[in-house]
């Protein structure tokens, strides 16, 4: 308070010159170099997509690593959890085993067999059904999710046994065709791609700049011009003619807020759950299919 | 005959006499805003408004003692005789400087005139003139000098936007000459564009507004300019560190009013250029601001007044094919964008207790802006001399075109009468808004921008009555009305209240609030990045779906102060719906920049407490302001605090004697952090491919954010100082006076956090790295005034 009273006022310059140094040990403190985000590892993601009409479910569990660096990725497989999938009244359990690992595509990783639960369902997936997933992880952790099988979408055109142009090279251009589908309710997400019936063929669709893509996204429109892509079966050039189906795929709600939010550069889910699941990053997401068989003429 | 016309007859019929007239200051005879006025045997005191102008009604017949006074002017004493009748009495108050902070806390006492000082929560006034004390960044900043309030914050250090009592920006109304002003910014909002020598004034209501003010849910700031000298031209002016600015005054022929010339413009891209011709730059910066502000004012019979002020800034950033490579990497912009205003305003007395207003403004903001990517094309041809481009051909591909309009077009009265014991005031106002918004995209793959084409116009109508009454010689009372018409928005009745005990002479009360309802809103997003770093608002129409955004607040304050120590506490809360708020977005650099059709309805509320302190004494003022504060907004069955929001924040503001003629200032300011969402963990997001039935392994780890803005960034602290000399000369005759200053903002050079970033991949595994905000920054120049 002395330094408040009038006639003093030659203190200060001086208290003021002190005040820098004096701020200065408390400013070091907010000097702010990164800091360690301690709980990276700590959060399992689930993986699940429920196909109409297919007899198998299959759940991924895993645990992200936290690297000093980014590639190669590092998970590791969450072993030991308890995984029901149930409709109504009734319910399966899910179990580690057979070929499920190999419909999650982690080439560089150990073995993620461990993490992989998978189970027989019985008349297939219902399309309208609702199914629960319900996880307890080996620490008691509970992981809960829903989803709502989509209602298959119908495939307007092409018309069956359609011919559809490929084209080697940048030019010229394959012919396009048009493509258009009726989705309900509109605006959930929506893809479209190739599919050669030869298990050795690979048919891609040709986006706008020069190169192909497994599927596009086509989500909000009912119609599409389309080019084929890439085409190719076991490092060959394919044969005048390959049978194909193009395929449209509509997804559930969870699975459409999913791939909208893993564009994001920054952030995948929120509030410590992901797209329809509780306790977990992933997703819980279910898809409807419809196709239409198609013929690839080599130009 | 309707019953307010009748209540104005009645309580117009004259009883007793009538004092009134302008208080000015001695020589240049410009009005001195705030000042007070007292007759001491009758115990009646009125303040200024601000064209000087006071008025007592209803004086008794005789002798009596009038005395005026005004901080940094000499008191003036007269004696009138007064009969039944009218006297005009006017002061002419010698200039007595008294360096300060510039803040003004409202009288106590009740005023005669209402506005800003109507009975309830104080109104806050800024005097603008000695605020050049404390350090800014370029120069005097009227923004950055309201940011010090407690009732006021700032989003970050790179914007001057006002963020009042936790509303956004867009929920303050900003007047110049009593017509809104938009986006008065330069530099993306790093200091504003509002001539700091035009300034005479700033009055800052942050809650429980009267029935008068505009229409916003936060609050008002109306900016009242000078009018400059009458009795001969005089001149000032600031050379800066990448600016100048002049400002020039001139009395009108006769000595019947006055005409003031601001001008401001950025050296910035002068300077470089001639850098760069000598080889001292790689480029030119090829970016410019300026402003100009004019304003002429002339007396129309008795004590009446006309005038016409324009106001005018820009700014453009030019990047050509010869700065793109250095500068943009490849892009080219031609960007401009710039507001501008036209006020004529009109006021007069009528009769003995009637004071009639009348304004009518333009005001506008328009933006272009085109960016393209250079693209070349051509090949290569190599010989037995070696290799050599042919045919080389430049091109460019559209980034964004984009194209903004806003504008309002005002038409405003007031009338306000002047009882003994009552003020009562009625007006109102139509505004015209229109806005045109449109962003075209091109070779841009940005989820955080879209196209946008959005248009839209609204005609607005608003109307008020209030009363000010004087109920005892302790307690004042305000009850008023606001009818706004929104037309398709609706329309709301806003009632308004406010009153002030005074305890003791030292010792206030004051309790008030209020409904308020806002027609427009800006398409900004505040969770955005962006908004930490752009001030401007987008402007907009709210939502037919949303309708007009409503509020309510209520505001109780006390008041103490004893010699050169002044204290305040206001505690106040506030509630709104009809916000339009963005998508749900995890991160600011996840949220899209402007609000369009994706919008969610939700409702805010706000709590605080706000502690003002002040010291002054000779030409030491020391200002203390504190503010706790909780704000949360509810949309979707989430509920988070705004990104910008600070649960502390500790201010001081100094002024102290340097020697005789020197000042040193500072600025401390201490915070809590700001809002953001933290990361919770990593995961590795897999891609359903349809084609194949198989799940795509990820091409990265990302994080996963947790509850949105419910972690806290590390605090705020940042020191500035300023040091200034005044050195008088005698130059042609004339007086000048020549002002060198040096500052530093940021002596600490704190690394304040703007936002944190998660990174999932660090040296030590995965981490949070911030963006930084205003390092070390030393500026210096001169003020000259002649």
């Amino acid at each position: 308070m002395e330094l408040l009273r009038v006639g003093q006022h030659r203190r200060w310059p001086a208290a003021l010159a002190l005040l820098p140094a004096v701020l200065s040990l408390g400013g070091c403190k907010l000097v702010r170099d990164p800091s360690p985000i301690e709980t990276a590892t700590e959060l399992v993601a689930v993986h699940a997509m429920l196909v109409a009409g297919e007899d198998t479910a299959r759940v991924l569990l895993t645990r992200a690593q936290a690297l000093a660096v980014s590639p190669p990725l590092a998970v590791e497989p969450v072993p030991g959890a308890s995984v029901r999938l149930i409709r109504g009244e009734e319910g399966i359990e899910l179990d580690v085993g057979g070929d499920c690992v190999t419909r999650f595509g982690f080439p560089n990783e150990p073995d993620l067999a461990a993490g992989c639960y998978a189970g027989a369902v019985s008349g297939g997936i219902v399309t309208g059904a609702r199914y629960e997933l319900e996880i307890t992880l080996p620490g008691g952790a509970r992981i809960e999710g829903a989803t709502t099988v989509p209602e298959p979408p119908a495939l307007l055109e092409p018309a069956p046994g359609a011919e559809l142009e490929v084209r080697f090279g940048p030019v010229p251009l394959p012919e396009p065709f048009v493509a258009a589908w009726r989705v309900q309710p509109s605006g959930r997400r929506t893809e479209i791609s190739l599919r050669a019936v030869r298990r050795d063929c690979t048919a891609l669709l040709r986006l706008p700049a020069d190169a192909s893509a497994s599927f596009l996204d086509v989500t909000g429109s009912d119609s599409a011009e389309l080019r084929t892509g890439f085409v190719g079966c076991g490092g060959e050039s394919m044969p005048e003619r390959l049978d194909a189906h193009l395929v449209l795929t509509v997804y559930d709600a969870n699975y459409t807020a999913y791939a909208k939010a893993i564009d994001s550069p920054y952030a995948i889910a929120r509030n410590g759950a992901a797209v329809g699941l509780r306790g977990a990053a992933g997703v819980f997401g279910s898809a409807a299919v419809a196709s239409v068989p198609v013929v690839l003429v080599r130009r | 005959m309707t019953p307010i016309l009748a209540l104005i007859l009645t309580f117009a019929a004259p009883q007793e006499g009538t004092v009134r007239g302008m208080v000015r200051v001695q020589g240049t005879l410009e009005p001195i805003a705030g000042a007070t006025v007292r007759i001491p045997d009758l115990g009646r005191m009125a303040l200024t408004d601000a064209r000087g102008y006071f008025v007592f009604a209803d004086v008794p017949a005789g002798q009596w003692r009038v005395v005026a006074s005004a901080l940094g002017y000499r008191e003036h004493e007269v004696t009138v005789a007064l009969e039944d009748g009218t006297v005009r009495l006017d002061f002419e108050l010698p200039v007595q400087p008294v360096p300060i902070a510039g803040l003004e806390v409202e009288d106590p006492r009740s005023a005669t005139l209402s506005l800003p000082r109507a009975p309830g929560p104080s109104a806050i006034r800024l005097d603008v003139s000695s605020l050049d004390v404390l350090p800014g960044l370029a120069e005097p900043d009227v923004l950055r000098a309201v940011q010090l309030l407690p009732s006021v914050a700032a989003a970050s250090d790179f914007s001057s936007a006002l963020y009042m009592r936790g509303g956004s920006p867009d929920q303050t109304l900003i007047t110049l000459d009593g017509v809104p002003l938009t986006n008065p910014y330069h530099l993306g909002g790093l200091f504003s564009a509002i001539p700091f020598d035009a300034v005479s004034a700033v009055d800052v209501m942050p809650g429980a507004l009267p029935a008068s003010a505009g229409d916003r849910l936060s609050g008002q700031v109306d900016i009242h300019t000078r009018e400059g000298g009458r009795d001969r031209v005089r001149g000032s002016g600031t050379i800066g560190l990448i600016s100048a600015h002049v400002t020039a005054s001139a009395p009108l022929p006769g000595g019947e009013g006055a005409v003031l010339v601001a001008a401001r413009r950025t050296y910035l891209d002068v300077a470089t250029a001639a850098a760069h011709a000598l080889d001292l730059l790689p480029a030119r910066l090829p970016y410019g601001f300026s402003d100009v502000y004019m304003k002429v004012t002339r007396d129309v019979g008795e004590l009446g007044s006309i005038s016409l002020s324009a106001y005018l800034n820009g700014e453009y950033l030019d990047i050509g094919p010869e700065e793109a490579d250095t500068l943009s990497n490849g892009t080219l912009t031609d960007l401009g964008w710039g507001s501008r205003l036209v006020a004529l305003s009109y006021r007069q007395p009528v009769g003995r207790s009637l004071l009639f207003r009348g304004r009518l403004g333009y005001t506008d903001f328009r933006g272009d802006f085109d960016a393209s990517e250079v693209e070349w094309s051509g090949s290569v041809v190599c010989g037995p001399a070696g290799c050599e481009p042919v045919d080389v051909v430049r091109d460019s591909s559209l980034l964004f075109r984009g194209r903004s309009r806003a504008r309002d077009v005002v038409l405003g009265v007031d009338l306000s009468w002047f009882g003994r014991r009552h003020t009562l005031e009625l007006g109102a106002q139509l505004d015209a808004y229109r806005f045109a918004h449109r962003l075209e995209l091109g070779d841009v793959d940005d989820d955080l921008v879209s196209d946008v084409e959005e248009a839209s116009r609204l005609r607005t109508t608003a109307a008020y009555i209030e009363d000010s009454w004087q109920m005892t010689d302790a307690l004042d009372l305000r009850a008023g009305i606001r009818f706004l018409d929104g037309g398709r928005l609706g329309s709301a009745w806003l009632p308004r209240a406010g009153s002030r005990l005074h305890v003791t002479p030292r010792l206030r009360f004051s309790l008030g609030g209020g409904a308020y309802a806002q027609a427009v809103r800006s398409m900004r997003d505040e969770e955005s990045a962006l908004a930490s770093l752009i001030a401007y608002d987008v402007p907009s129409v709210q939502p037919d779906a949303a309708g007009l955004a409503r509020g309510e607040d209520v505001v109780a304050g006390i008041e103490w102060e004893s010699g050169p120590l002044f204290l305040r506490a206001d505690a106040f809360a506030k509630r709104m719906r009809g916000l339009v708020l963005g998508p749900d977005a995890a991160s600011p650099l996840d949220a899209p920049v402007l609000v369009t059709d994706s919008f969610r309805i939700g409702r805010g509320r706000v709590r605080g407490l706000e502690l003002l302190a002040r010291y002054r004494r000779g030409r030491t003022d020391i200002t203390l302001s504190y503010a706790l504060q909780s704000a949360e907004l509810d949309v979707a069955g989430e509920t988070y605090p705004p990104r910008y929001e600070r649960r502390h924040l500790l201010m001081v503001a100094a002024a102290l004697p340097l020697g005789e003629t020197g000042t040193l200032g500072a600025q401390l300011a201490l915070g809590s952090g700001q809002p953001y969402s933290p990361a919770i963990g990593l995961t590795t997001p897999m891609q359903y491919d349809p084609r194949s039935g198989l799940w795509l392994a990820p091409s990265s780890v990302e994080v996963v954010l947790g509850e949105r803005n419910s972690a806290r960034l590390p605090g705020y602290l940042r020191l500035d100082v300023a040091a200034r000399k005044r050195f008088e000369k005698r130059w042609f005759g004339r007086r000048v006076s020549v002002t060198p200053y040096f500052q530093v903002l940021n002596v600490l050079n704190t690394r304040n956090v703007l936002l944190a970033e998660p990174q999932p991949h660090g040296v030590r595994g995965p981490a949070l790295s911030y963006w930084p905000q205003l390092p070390f920054f030393p500026t210096f120049g001169v003020q000259w005034s002649f």
